[in-house]
């Protein structure tokens, strides 16, 4: 693979792991195998992007190539009971598909909204959603009651989606 | 949006525990049905997951940055990953899917994209592992009914985006309500389409809903719709299901073979309608250029890539109408052997009505039934530095697969109130309870200090049998359901222990641990060395037979009395009976598994 390559690989990886991670969690609802799977996609898409199509749809790509590799996790997990049989997965993948307009949206305006936050609320945000932390740990962290954190949050939560209301609102008037 | 059917706070309170992986079983079974029955449900499981995955992808990105000393955030100029070699497990998948696997040994340069996995962050079993589950269940409900209300109150403007979203459904304002027409019921060497838009049913057995489309390139796929009609589809072909009675044939052949009666009929090959009442229409087929319509048969249909369309009745009667931008038109009813071409002509679109032609052999009328499988023979030898793919270590890691040979690594010894460190290798396949087999392990054991001694040390054992593979929390010796033949390596003697999860703990008797089933090798039967056991099963009938100081080939020196596994061990089934070996306190213990090999008797079951 050439430098070029690699970077455009990185570029339009980039742009497109978090939908493609969220695909994969979706289907594949346990963190730790979602990861796996995540992993094994990442790969595939790294060895395989010299088959990729330059200009065409690199998300609809890799998802389709995340999507192989959760047929082959279940292949691999028949043995095991999964908490999502077939039928569920069938009809959530379509609900998922069909809603991924709606995603991106979303997604701008919670980064944009996050990104308004005052330093403490987005510290409060960014310690609970760390690797390995719980609410506990986070309480502990600041000395403070489970209970007091997630107040917190929950207020945090609140001015989340007021601005989220208003960035939506905002980008029909335009 | 769709109404609601249950309550988004229940939804929610159930969304969490199963990421929180304490979903109990009939919890399980709420969500599972919520799923499927309503839409809003599906919203807020897909937007539940997406915040989860969105929070914990910028998390990650941050503590990545933070970590390598980068100020940056996001994913660019993240270093790249040394991936762990054999990381990507090959297994047996059908002949599709092959392709999209890479060969694990074909060195790959570092990829220049960061791992959200263990490597940098050990995380425990279940990410979101809280104190108070029902707190952080709390938060999430919070934010997902908050972008749920978001999506109830505003319209939303799909924005431009350099990379466009999958055009396999086209965005719309309402969510499309999931209806199930019928479910997949037979694939036989499906290969399907490169197309990036299309993504392949998540299993052989698929529920179908009304509008999914499926592009094969090659292969065989039925769909059995709830009416009782079968659709077999012949790739290359390119089919939609449009409706409860029929779908849209773009390119391709298929065969139809409807059987039911044109009465009132109960839903009842639905799981999703059971007390449906559904009058289904006339089963038909659409295609560029025709309309054909079941009179009560069997019979098939082409499709070529200009859209002429070629019938065929093989049984029954059916009737061909032309369709065109002007609408329906000229129609025929066809017989038995008869057939019919709707093509163009002199810009009109006509039908030309024949006998049927010596193409009608081309159509598959009937799945092709699956080979019976030959007995099969998996053998492990540790050869490698990974197991394959019929065995998985429990826990994963605890034994290190080198020269030839599965090693326990010596441990700590242990603190008088701590437990045995116990380790299984088992196969992935959890079914045995429902096979005929002969499982076989060759191990090496010695004692490099002490044996047990009451009271002050912890034996020595060796394990050897069918059941989950799960260390018992509560007993510190065995699994937490099956029969396992226990070697106790101190005293020489070995015997078939029959365990479940209601095991008792703290066991100071020595030898009495689980429940006893049969000695099988006396008290000082069995010395450190070579030995090779046996685990046979025929029908509900398990022995167990030992070869002490293995040589090569198996001569049983003590054999158990049979045992019916039903009996023994009730809580047995078909997602919990593994094959194992496994050890119990390697101290002053060193065990070194040197080949492990399941022989079936006869082919499993078909389901």
């Amino acid at each position: 693979m050439t430098d070029s390559m690699g970077n455009d690989f990185v570029l339009l990886f980039t742009k497109d792991a978090r939908w493609i991670f969220s695909y994969i969690l979706m289907l594949v609802p346990n963190k730790v195998d979602a990861e796996e799977v995540f992993q094994e996609t990442s790969l595939t898409l790294w060895q395989k992007f010299g088959e990729f199509v330059p200009d065409s749809n690199f998300r609809a790509w890799a998802i389709k190539v995340a999507h192989y590799k959760v047929l082959h996790y279940r292949a691999k997990r028949k043995s095991n009971p999964l908490l999502l049989d077939d039928a569920v997965l069938e009809a959530i993948h379509g609900t998922a598909t069909a809603m991924t307009d709606r995603l991106d949206d979303l997604h701008w305006a919670l980064e944009k909204c996050r990104s308004k936050l005052s330093d403490d609320d987005r510290n409060m945000l960014d310690r609970r959603y760390e690797p390995n932390a719980t609410t506990k740990t986070v309480a502990d962290e600041l000395g403070r009651s489970p209970r007091s954190i997630y107040r917190t949050l929950d207020r945090i939560h609140q001015v989340l989606y007021e601005c989220i209301r208003r960035e939506m609102s905002a980008e029909v008037r335009r | 949006m769709t109404e609601p059917q249950h309550n988004s706070d229940e939804i929610c309170r159930l969304l969490w525990a199963m990421r929180e992986d304490e979903l109990a079983p009939g919890d399980a079974e709420r969500l599972r049905s919520m799923l499927l029955e309503d839409p809003h449900a599906r919203e807020l499981y897909v937007y539940y997951m997406f915040l989860s995955g969105s929070l914990e992808w910028d998390s990650s990105a941050r503590a990545k940055g933070r970590g390598t000393g980068d100020g940056r955030r996001g994913m660019a100029g993240s270093p790249a990953i040394d991936l762990p070699v054999g990381a990507a497990v090959e297994l047996p998948l059908p002949s599709d899917l092959k392709s999209q696997i890479p060969d694990p040994r074909t060195p790959i340069p570092d990829p220049p994209f960061p791992s959200l996995s263990t490597t940098h962050y050990p995380l425990p079993t279940s990410y979101f592992s809280v104190g108070s589950w029902a707190f952080s269940c709390m938060v999430s409900a919070v934010i997902v009914c908050v972008m749920l209300l978001v999506f109830w109150a505003i319209k939303v403007t799909p924005r431009q985006h350099i990379a466009e979203a999958p055009a396999q459904s086209a965005p719309s304002e309402a969510m499309p309500e999931m209806v199930f027409v019928g479910r997949i019921t037979g694939m036989v060497d499906v290969k399907w389409s490169d197309d990036p838009r299309f993504l392949p049913p998540l299993s052989s057995r698929a529920y179908v809903p009304l509008g999914r489309k499926y592009e094969l390139v090659s292969g065989l796929m039925e769909i059995t719709y709830d009416s009782g009609a079968k659709v077999i589809l012949q790739g290359p072909c390119t089919y939609e299901v449009e409706s409860t009675a029929g779908g849209y044939l773009a390119l391709g052949k298929l065969t139809a073979k409807v059987e039911k009666e044109r009465s009132e009929v109960r839903g009842q090959k639905s799981d999703h309608y059971p007390l449906s009442t559904i009058h289904y229409p006339l089963f038909s087929v659409r295609t560029p250029t025709a309309l054909i319509t079941d009179l009560g048969t069997e019979f098939g249909v082409e499709v070529d890539e200009v859209g002429v369309t070629e019938s065929h009745v093989f049984r029954g009667s059916v009737k061909v109408e032309v369709v065109s931008d002007e609408g329906r038109g000229h129609e025929v009813i066809l017989g038995e052997n008869e057939s019919a071409r709707v093509e163009r002509a002199e810009d009109r679109l006509v039908i030309v009505r024949g006998a049927a032609s010596e193409k009608t052999a081309r159509f598959i009328r009937a799945m092709p039934r699956p080979k019976p499988a030959v007995p099969v023979r998996i053998v492990e030898t540790f050869d490698g530095v990974e197991l394959g793919t019929a065995f998985e270590q429990m826990p994963p890691g605890r034994y290190a697969i080198r020269q030839g040979a599965a090693e326990h690594p010596r441990q700590e010894p242990l603190t008088p109130q701590g437990r045995q460190s116990r380790g299984y290798i088992r196969t992935v396949a959890a079914d045995f309870c429902d096979r005929d087999f002969v499982f076989e392990a060759t191990f090496h054991v010695r004692l490099d200090g002490p044996a047990h001694v009451p009271g002050s040390n912890a034996p020595h054992h060796i394990f050897f049998g069918l059941g989950d593979g799960v260390p018992n929390a509560n007993c510190w010796d065995i699994v937490t359901c099956g029969l396992v033949l226990n070697f106790c390596v101190d005293n020489g003697q070995a015997w078939v222990g029959r365990c479940d999860p209601e095991s008792d703990l703290n066991r100071e008797v020595f030898g009495n641990l689980g429940g006893t089933v049969t000695e099988v090798v006396p008290l000082g039967g069995l010395s450190p060395g070579r030995h090779r056991f046996r685990l046979t099963k025929t029908g509900r009938c398990v022995k167990f037979a030992v070869d002490a100081d293995f040589n090569g080939e198996f001569q049983p020196d003590f054999i158990s009395r049979p045992i019916d596994l039903p009996t023994a061990v009730p809580l047995l089934d078909a997602t919990n009976s593994r094959l194992l070996v496994g050890t119990g306190n390697c101290d002053v213990m060193t065990v070194r598994f040197e080949e492990l090999s399941v022989t079936y008797l006869k082919t499993p079951k078909e389901e």
